[in-house]
């Protein structure tokens, strides 16, 4: 009863989403306002139909009804709560309601929250955003129905793919899918600009929060992704360039240029061509993340072919709203109007090269994400393009990047002056300088370009620094000066410190674990023990365990350094009941200096002994560190109040004096 | 600067960039991909002694023979033809007599396979996309392993 | 009724929402696009000033950019490029109240249609548990599984069906149908240490106690995953036990003796075996101590780990094992009263024979009947089945050199 009022409600926000594409869209196209007010209802609506479908779902799952076909396929009566919760999303047909609830979210949130947004822009934004709602549900009616039900209920599901049963994946999809359905915000706002054929001078300001909300939650969610497969894969590495982080890393790209060239459209009233076609950009390599994951094309393009219904479809919706947005954008982008003039070097031009180098760099990912597919489909060769790509194409993108990060933030709007700029980094050179002697006074091996690239993130780092203490006048000015300095400082300026901040300490962590890492691997029995940067481990057998789903080989470790005992690490191996299937547990140490990281191999058949594997992944923590660093950036440049207001309010237009708004 | 020159610096800039990185990305392409072989594709002679590359098929029967310390030898098939293979290491989870396979290294003098990395995806039911699709092409027959339940992010 | 109802209530409050910005006059908007802008202009200057107080911008970049606004500002209020808002240009026919009575038509009309096509509005939820705690009430655990029973004929591909029944055969005592569950589980679902031990005690306890071949090779398959696992380790000593090999078996079991837990309550049925063995070395044609082992094994059985814990009473009470199955040992429930004990055993034993009449070269089954039978006191029964026995053996040597072991252990002429 409930699932079947869910799927109702499911095909009752499908049908709203037509309404709510159509009757807006003839409103402002006859300019009949009684048509356009109808939007903010019908998002609201979708919202909550949406809402209520997803709920009737997770009931399902969380109550083990097992006629429901999708909860037979993905559940087990024995999964804890939290993982049948999480199995709502652990599967294709859930995780397409889940990235519809989101759409849904984020239109009903600019139908709450968009007050201050001309009426016919509104409702065209919204009209935008429930086509693309539309497309995905019939999408899920037709080919991906999560509320199928089983004539003949088993009496247990098929469980979850144990390597999903896991707090960070768990909730990794649902921050990521908010990031990619997050900029559908900046894409319908794009298109409803080119349907307008004009931009309001406000538009950049609407755009910024929600491309900063789904920014921020892109990289919490990528983030976690990257933090799981370190841990769970065993494998010791965090990012392994595979097409399904590729898919989720080029929308990140061009959404961290969308977000710069917005702030340039903003104030200097210029890159409006390009944030529009940036925003129309963004989205479509949200929309080819969703296709490439979705559709089984990764697996290979034959078996996309030989199973054709859901790839087709979503390559459908793709080249409709890709190649509808860019034919638009085509046939308009000649009638908006260029701003304002700047100088190359200047605040812009150093967003531009910004733009440039982000926007490059994804175009790199994207060909060495696709290529393999097209030679495929071309001529039938398979090839596999690694690391060794990315590595020769991305990172010399990243260098000149990272080297004028610290130089933008200094830059004045219009005209700046190198010099000067360059004379106000001396101090951050010279603690790069001193970080990179420490590096190779502290190291005896690992390439000679590592020492440089750890000088550049402790660059970046104080870079950020030091620009805030500029601003303060730390240094000049006296005590009181600096803290009311610091304390008037708008947020926004707090949030580009602390995500420049954040992107630097990236760059140390990756720099630091790829080039310093220690690997061993070798055959142990009970009592032998082995050195690994600095810490010594002794191995005190393996013994077995049961878990509440699973059963296990744990081995044990006395982990000392320096005789001091630091802790006992289990790696084990497991066994999960409901779907059988092994996978490895690795046992990590973490601490600042890094992470000491141990993988139970298999057992030896003769001697009794074990396979291990043991890596030192020295200040592996500042990856993911740096990354939340720069989630809690955006949040805090999203609580600055200019940002959160986005527009004058209309009604209090006419008797506040202009600054209302903007005073703090 | 005129408004023309001002442009023209930007566009310039813009345009180096693209094209080292267009460079850069042929280069790339040239010198670090890797083409994915069958042992049959072997026994035709398409892989030059020396040249790196995957190589898949199932793990044949019987073939896992363990040496001293984490060394280990093993057979890839693909039921039409065999390969040696030799690894030292530790091997994946998944890795079992009569399941998919994917080794990359180099085939040394005596034919041999040298690989430095042994993948075998996390799934009971997963193939390597490419040994499916191999495999098919060769006429072998497969079963429910052929499918992909789901790529890692749902 | 109640569904149908709900949409009803759903539908009507969507419709409404939807209808009524159409229905109503809806104020008239003065501002235009131009107003707008130009209250972003005068924002931006406020902005510019702010930010020059708090020194973000030096005082010529806020003059410059003042001027830049300043111009835009003047620009944008000179040059109305908006052509005033018309009146709604829509034909009559196409008037927002007929697209309101079209909606409120339309929609109702798509959703049900759409969700007849799809749905199953008929099915009620069935939440596991309400499904598992009703399901007795209403039915019987008889009707019960032969719900389960009936689906797995009709879909025997079914592995979780397998699972799911295995271990309620078990508590019922139906150790063959639990025996041949798990076979199907583990063959459907792949074998697991949980399914392989299901199914080696399901055969042991089917056995009367006897580790059958393919029970001593399941739980050898169990310790390969699980090098460890006492209840295999125990068995698998057990197996050697009964096949006379008392020395590795004293090994075995004094090996799991040693690595038990302090508190592990089935040590003391391991220890009753060593001694057992013992008494047996000491003098081969000694007969077992039954009462003793037997209530100690049955105590214990019921504590083995894991397997016991989801089987209950029946099987750990049965599972009395011994070398032979010794009168107490095949005892399948402790409450039982002695006629009905009796009863039982000897039903067995006759299904056994039953089976082995029909099966004549089951050796191993042979082997058991002998023991049943000379536990029972049928001497005569028991040298008959001896006879059989090497019949069965057909001159294989291994065979027959395990018959005459068993022979002179239990006293009996060749």
């Amino acid at each position: 009863m409930i699932v079947e009022f869910g799927h109702f409600a499911l095909v009752l926000a499908v049908v709203v989403a037509l309404f709510q594409t159509v009757v807006p869209l003839i409103g402002t196209l006859s300019r009949e306002r009684r048509l356009m007010e109808t939007a903010r209802p019908a998002a609201i609506l979708q919202l909550l139909l949406l809402l209520t479908a997803f709920l009737a779902l997770m009931q399902a799952y969380v109550m083990s009804d097992f006629s429901v076909a999708n909860v037979a396929a993905n559940s087990h009566s024995t999964k804890p709560l939290i993982y049948r919760i999480s199995g709502v999303w652990g599967n294709h047909e859930g995780s397409m309601l889940l990235w519809v609830l989101i759409l849904a979210s984020f239109g009903a949130a600019v139908a709450i929250f968009g007050n201050n947004l001309p009426l016919s822009l509104r409702a065209n934004v919204l009209s935008v955003q429930a086509s693309i709602a539309l497309a995905f549900g019939i999408f899920m009616l037709a080919t991906s129905n999560p509320f199928l039900r089983l004539e003949n209920p088993p009496i247990d599901g098929r469980g979850l793919n144990p390597i999903l049963q896991d707090p960070a994946l768990a909730f990794h999809p649902p921050f990521l899918y908010a990031g990619y359905v997050g900029f559908s915000i900046a894409f319908s706002f794009a298109i409803a600009a080119l349907i307008e054929g004009r931009i309001d001078a406000a538009w950049a300001r609407w755009v910024r929060p929600w491309t900063l909300a789904a920014w921020m939650c892109l990289t919490l969610g990528i983030a976690m992704g990257s933090w799981w497969a370190y841990y769970e894969l065993g494998w010791g590495g965090w990012w392994f360039w595979d097409p399904v982080e590729n898919a989720s890393f080029m929308p990140w790209l061009a959404g961290t240029a969308l977000l710069h060239s917005a702030l340039v459209m903003e104030k200097r009233e210029t890159l409006k061509v390009w944030t529009i076609l940036l925003a129309i950009l963004t989205f479509s390599l949200s929309l080819m993340g969703t296709f490439l994951v979705r559709s089984g094309v990764l697996t290979s393009v034959h078996a996309f072919a030989v199973d054709p219904e859901r790839g087709v479809a979503i390559l459908a919706i793709m080249t409709i709203f890709v190649g509808g947005g860019l034919a638009l954008f085509a046939l308009r982008a000649g009638e908006l109007r260029q701003g304002g003039l700047f100088a190359p070097i200047s605040r812009e031009g150093a967003l531009v090269l910004n733009n440039v180098l982000l926007t490059t760099a994804a175009a790199t990912v994207f060909v060495g994400t696709l290529y393999p597919l097209l030679l495929e489909g071309l001529t039938g060769d398979k090839i596999s393009v690694g690391a060794p790509f990315f590595n020769m194409t991305f990172i010399p993108l990243m260098v000149p990047l990272l080297i004028a990060l610290p130089f933008g933030p200094f830059m004045p709007w219009k005209r700046g002056d190198l010099i000067g700029v360059s004379q106000r980094l001396i101090a951050t050179a010279v603690l790069a300088l001193v970080a990179m002697v420490a590096t190779m006074a502290m190291t005896e091996r690992g390439p000679w370009l590592a020492p440089i690239m750890m000088a550049v993130g402790v660059y970046v780092m104080a870079g950020a620094l030091q620009e805030l203490a500029y601003r303060a006048k730390i240094g000049s000015a006296g005590r009181e000066e600096v803290l009311r300095r610091l304390w008037n400082l708008p947020r926004s300026v707090y949030g580009t410190t602390l995500a420049h901040f954040g992107v630097g300490m990236m760059v140390v962590g990756i720099v630091a674990t790829s080039a310093y890492q220690t690997e061993k691997v070798l055959v142990m029995k009970p009592g032998d023990s082995v050195d690994v940067a600095g810490f010594t481990l002794v191995f005190n057998g393996v013994a077995p365990n049961k878990g509440p789903n699973y059963s296990e080989q744990v081995a044990a470790f006395d982990v000392t350094r320096g005789g001091q005992p630091v802790i006992t690490l289990h790696p084990s191996k497991r066994i999960y009941d409901s779907p059988p299937q092994p996978t490895s547990e690795a046992g990590i140490h973490a601490s600042w200096r890094g992470d000491l990281y141990t993988v139970l191999g298999d057992a030896q058949e003769e001697d009794g002994g074990y396979a291990f594997r043991f890596y030192f992944n020295p200040l592996v923590r500042f990856i993911w560190l740096g990354a939340l660093v720069m989630f809690i950036a955006g949040g805090v440049s999203l609580s600055d109040r200019r940002l959160r207001v986005g527009a004058p309010n209309r009604k209090s237009r006419s008797n506040a004096p202009a600054g209302a708004v903007a005073a703090e | 600067m005129t408004r023309k020159q001002k442009r023209g610096v930007l566009i310039g800039t813009a345009v180096a960039i693209l094209a080292s990185a267009a460079i850069m990305v042929a280069f790339a392409l040239r010198d670090t991909i890797v083409f994915f072989q069958t042992p049959s594709d072997i026994a035709e002679g398409k892989v030059k002694s020396g040249e790196r590359f995957r190589l898949g098929g199932l793990v044949a029967d019987g073939s896992v023979e363990r040496g001293q310390g984490t060394k280990v030898k093993f057979a890839v098939t693909d039921t039409l033809q065999t390969v040696p293979v030799s690894y030292e290491g530790i091997l994946p989870d998944l890795f079992r007599e009569g399941q998919g396979v994917v080794a990359e290294g180099r085939l040394d003098a005596n034919g041999q396979f040298v690989a430095d990395t042994v993948l075998a995806k996390h799934d009971e039911n997963y193939m390597p996309p490419e040994v499916a699709a191999a495999l098919k092409e060769k006429g072998v027959k497969l079963g429910e392993g052929a499918k992909h339940p789901g790529a890692k992010t749902n | 009724m109640i569904l149908w109802i709900s949409f009803a209530v759903v539908s009507a409050a969507v419709i409404a929402a939807l209808a009524r910005p159409m229905l109503v006059e809806q104020p008239v908007d003065t501002s235009s696009a131009q107003d707008a802008d130009l209250a972003v202009y005068r924002d931006q200057l406020a902005e510019i000033e702010a930010d020059r107080q708090r020194g973000l911008i030096d005082s010529a970049e806020a003059e410059s950019a003042r001027a830049e606004l300043g111009r835009r500002l003047i620009e944008r209020s000179g040059r109305d490029i908006d052509t005033p808002i018309p009146a709604s240009s829509l034909p009559s026919w196409l008037g927002p109240a007929n697209i309101a009575y079209a909606t409120a038509a339309a929609i109702p009309v798509l959703a049900i249609a759409i969700y007849l096509a799809v749905g199953s509005p008929t099915m009620p939820g069935m939440p596991q548990s309400a499904r598992l705690n009703e399901a007795p009430a209403k039915a019987g655990i008889d009707e019960l599984i032969a719900k389960v029973e009936e689906r797995l004929r009709r879909s025997p591909e079914d592995g979780q069906g397998w699972d799911v029944v295995a271990p309620v055969y078990m508590r019922l005592g139906r150790f063959d149908d639990a025996a041949n569950a798990f076979a199907q589980a583990s063959r459907l679902l792949g074998d697991s240490p949980k399914r392989l031990k299901g199914f080696a005690e399901a055969l042991v306890l089917a056995n009367n106690g006897i580790v059958v071949e393919p029970a001593r090779l399941a739980y050898r398959q169990v310790l390969n995953s699980e090098p460890a696992d006492f209840e295999a380790r125990f068995w698998l000593a057990m197996a050697d036990e009964q096949e006379g090999k008392l020395e590795s078996a004293e090994k075995a079991y004094r090996a799991v003796l040693a690595e038990a837990p302090e508190d592990a309550p089935w040590k003391p049925v391991v220890e009753s075996r060593l001694t057992e063995i013992a008494s047996q070395r000491g003098d081969p044609t000694a007969k077992p101590d039954k009462v003793d082992t037997a209530s100690d094994q049955a105590a214990a059985e019921a504590s083995l780990p894991q397997t016991a814990t989801d089987s209950s009473a029946a099987s750990a009470n049965s599972a009395g094992s011994a070398p032979g199955p010794t009168a107490e040992d095949v005892v399948a429930a402790r409450d039982m009263p002695p006629e009905a004990q009796q009863a039982f055993i000897n039903s067995m034993v006759e299904r056994l024979a039953g089976r082995l009449a029909d099966n004549p070269d089951d050796f191993e089954g042979w082997l058991r009947l002998v023991r049943a039978y000379s536990v029972l006191g049928r001497k005569d029964d028991a040298s008959r089945a001896l006879t059989s026995a090497r019949k069965s053996a057909a001159g294989d040597s291994q065979k027959n050199a395990r018959i005459d072991a068993l022979a002179s252990k239990l006293g009996l002429g060749t």
